[in-house]
């Protein structure tokens, strides 16, 4: 097991940049998320780590060794690519086989090592078949065992379970965790799936445009988003920006066509050490989860809106609300009788509020 | 996650061909017809002359000649009626010395292509894989020298295989044909790396294998079938070349082709062992035919990354 480190790194194809001054740490053991939309640049990174890519410019250390010009067959790294790529010509147990066939080591403990493998992906039963032969979640345990006959530095996994129906890929983050634990690894995983990466990971880095947006634990980057591209990123529905301005004439004031919410002091003191000027322009983000939702005028409700629509998930209802122009989600327990169009009061919990500048998309309070 | 699909892939096949039938099913009666028709028509055209050629080498001369008297269509059936014989067979090699034309003929084709192919293969992977500078001019430049026909290089070549004394000698012949060959089997062999998902090689690249191991034991395994195809491609052309075995080739690496225009004397044509010969041009290379269009219908890749 090893940690792995970038420092500064680079990736360029030719005019664009992939990859912006990356740098993070994983901690030996870690289960390291790389997360964000498609053409981010987290795979790229991955690749640079497993050394298929060449870093343009910064170091990658693995423990305290730089790689940047090491080739990847002297790394020590296993990677699970998103497309699986077994070896087609070669049956399930020989996939399995072949990195340790590649370090010579006898027939016994390959034969001992791949039946270990088999057992704990549950693919005991595969070894005698073709890779054209399995369906898509049986090849992607493929590909993990092959992963995790040897013990590598590091495990390298790039979507590995994107392309498994939305059953088999819940089914397959728990197992992915799971394993993570027994194998004592350390781990980096890509994903633009913000749910694998939150139930997942232990650290997230969230990516976009090349750039680190932040890194930290789930609930960090949940929680404590530090700008508004983490926090549209992370959460579904996703969280609602409301665009407001920020009045200072008594105490911290939200003001809105729609509403005017006085600041509580959990969150003036946050505010406070920032010396905002009067009259900015400011997004307010909160998350669905965010608001107690009424159904008549109560005490200490602060916005209304209309019912849009409803979406009812069984357990939960997620609730479309019209606030003037602006629409926004909200998620609650089903049970009351939620009318299209009926108007729907709003108290918000001050305690899950995001704020964020409208022009640097900073948030103002982390 | 337990689905049992041992049998998938024959069953695809079978789907495959069940779609096809149900399209020829839509084709009304007369279309039908038309087609059974024109395809009958076509290997009539094709094979007959073949037929001929195939009954005449075993025929003796006098029977091969024999018509019927004119009108008497049932007497068409008397080109089936001879007693087989050997004999055309047995003159080629013991008085024209069709053995060593064999053999010259399958030394410098089966040599070439060897050459071309190995060659052929490590360039063919160098521009699959490999980025570099005029990457696309080199790929052009190397398919143009298949541009132009063989005959417009082959007096240059003559006068430099002359300088290089390399004329009427079988390894100068291996040359010729490589240097037409391996164009040709770059190209081919080429479009048979592009078509591999590179992410198998760098799971190879991961598991520790180093490039050249990841080349032989991935990448060559798999673009196999295009390998094979190319090698038998490039014999069928050596073998059945005439122009350059004729010029390069000259008297002492004469080759089939070459040794069936020598049937033909000045004092008369020997038809008898010129069938003979074609069938013995002919019968390697649709054995080899055969063999390639086996090789070039097999899909390996088929399955191991996901479509």
């Amino acid at each position: 097991m090893a940690q792995v480190k970038l420092e500064n790194v680079w990736k360029k194809y030719g005019d664009v940049e992939a990859v912006k001054d990356l740098s993070i740490q994983c901690k030996d053991r870690e289960f390291l998320c790389l997360l964000g939309p498609s053409g981010c640049g987290k795979s790229s990174t991955l690749r640079m780590i497993a050394g298929l890519e060449h870093i343009t410019d910064g170091k990658i250390y693995m423990d305290e060794a730089v790689v940047n010009d090491v080739e990847p067959y002297k790394r020590d790294i296993a990677m699970v690519f998103e497309n699986y790529a077994l070896y087609p010509h070669k049956k399930v147990y020989e996939n399995l086989a072949y990195p340790l066939r590649v370090q010579k080591r006898s027939q016994a403990e390959i034969d001992q090592r791949v039946k270990r493998a088999a057992e704990i992906l549950e693919i005991g039963d595969l070894l005698d078949r073709w890779p054209r032969q399995l369906s898509g979640g049986q090849k992607q345990r493929v590909a993990i065992g092959r992963a995790i006959v040897r013990d590598p530095k590091v495990f390298l996994l790039d979507e590995p379970i994107s392309h498994l129906d939305a059953k088999l890929r819940t089914h397959m983050r728990g197992e992915l965790k799971r394993l993570h634990r027994d194998l004592d690894a350390t781990m980096i995983y890509v994903t633009h799936d913000q749910l694998e990466a939150m139930t997942m990971a232990d650290r997230i880095a969230v990516m976009n445009f090349g750039l680190l947006q932040q890194l930290g634990t789930p609930d960090e980057v949940f929680n404590h988003p530090r700008n508004k591209f983490v926090a549209g990123f992370l959460g579904d529905p996703p969280i609602n920006f409301i665009p407001c301005v920020l009045h200072r004439s008594s105490g911290y004031q939200l003001v809105n066509d729609q509403f005017k919410l006085q600041l509580p002091d959990l969150v003036i003191r946050k505010l406070a050490k920032k010396d905002l000027p009067d009259g900015m322009a400011v997004d307010l983000g909160l998350r669905p989860e965010s608001f107690e939702l009424f159904t008549s005028q109560t005490a200490g409700t602060e916005m209304t809106g209309k019912v849009y629509v409803t979406e009812p998930l069984g357990e939960d209802i997620i609730i479309d609300i019209l606030l003037g122009k602006e629409r926004m989600k909200a998620r609650t327990v089903i049970g009351q009788s939620w009318q299209i169009d009926a108007p729907i009061f709003m108290k918000v919990r001050y305690d899950r509020v995001h704020l964020f500048d409208s022009k640097t998309e900073e948030s103002l309070l982390a | 996650m337990t689905v049992d699909v041992t049998a998938a892939p024959k069953k695809r096949k079978r789907s495959k061909a069940m779609e096809q039938d149900t399209i020829i099913k839509k084709r009304t009666p007369l279309a039908q017809a038309i087609t059974v028709v024109v395809l009958t028509l076509w290997i009539v055209w094709t094979l007959a002359p073949l037929l001929i050629t195939a009954l005449g080498s075993i025929k003796t001369t006098r029977e091969a000649f024999a018509t019927p008297t004119y009108g008497d269509w049932r007497g068409v059936a008397s080109i089936f009626k001879f007693s087989p014989t050997m004999v055309h067979f047995e003159r080629l090699f013991s008085q024209q010395g069709f053995g060593a034309y064999i053999w010259h003929g399958l030394v410098a084709s089966v040599g070439s292509a060897a050459i071309a192919v190995t060659m052929g293969t490590l360039g063919a992977y160098g521009l699959s894989r490999g980025k570099f500078k005029r990457e696309g001019d080199i790929s052009f430049w190397i398919i143009s020298t298949r541009m132009a026909p063989a005959v417009v290089v082959i007096v240059p070549l003559y006068y430099i295989f002359k300088g290089l004394g390399m004329l009427s000698t079988l390894t100068g012949l291996i040359i010729a044909y490589t240097t037409f060959n391996l164009s040709f089997s770059i190209w081919l062999i080429k479009g048979f790396f592009d078509d591999l998902p590179v992410e198998i090689e760098e799971a190879a690249f991961v598991d520790g294998d180093s490039h050249w191991a990841v080349f032989r034991k991935i990448a060559v395994p798999l673009a196999a079938p295009g390998i094979v195809a190319s090698f038998v491609l490039c014999v069928l052309f050596s073998w059945n070349d005439f122009l350059f075995a004729a010029v390069i080739g000259g008297h002492s690496a004469k080759t089939v082709p070459v040794g069936i225009t020598e049937l033909r004397t000045t004092v008369e044509v020997l038809w008898g062992p010129l069938n003979s010969a074609t069938i013995i041009l002919i019968i390697p290379m649709i054995a080899l035919g055969i063999l390639i269009r086996k090789y070039l219908i097999q899909g390996l890749t088929m399955g191991a990354v996901r479509e």
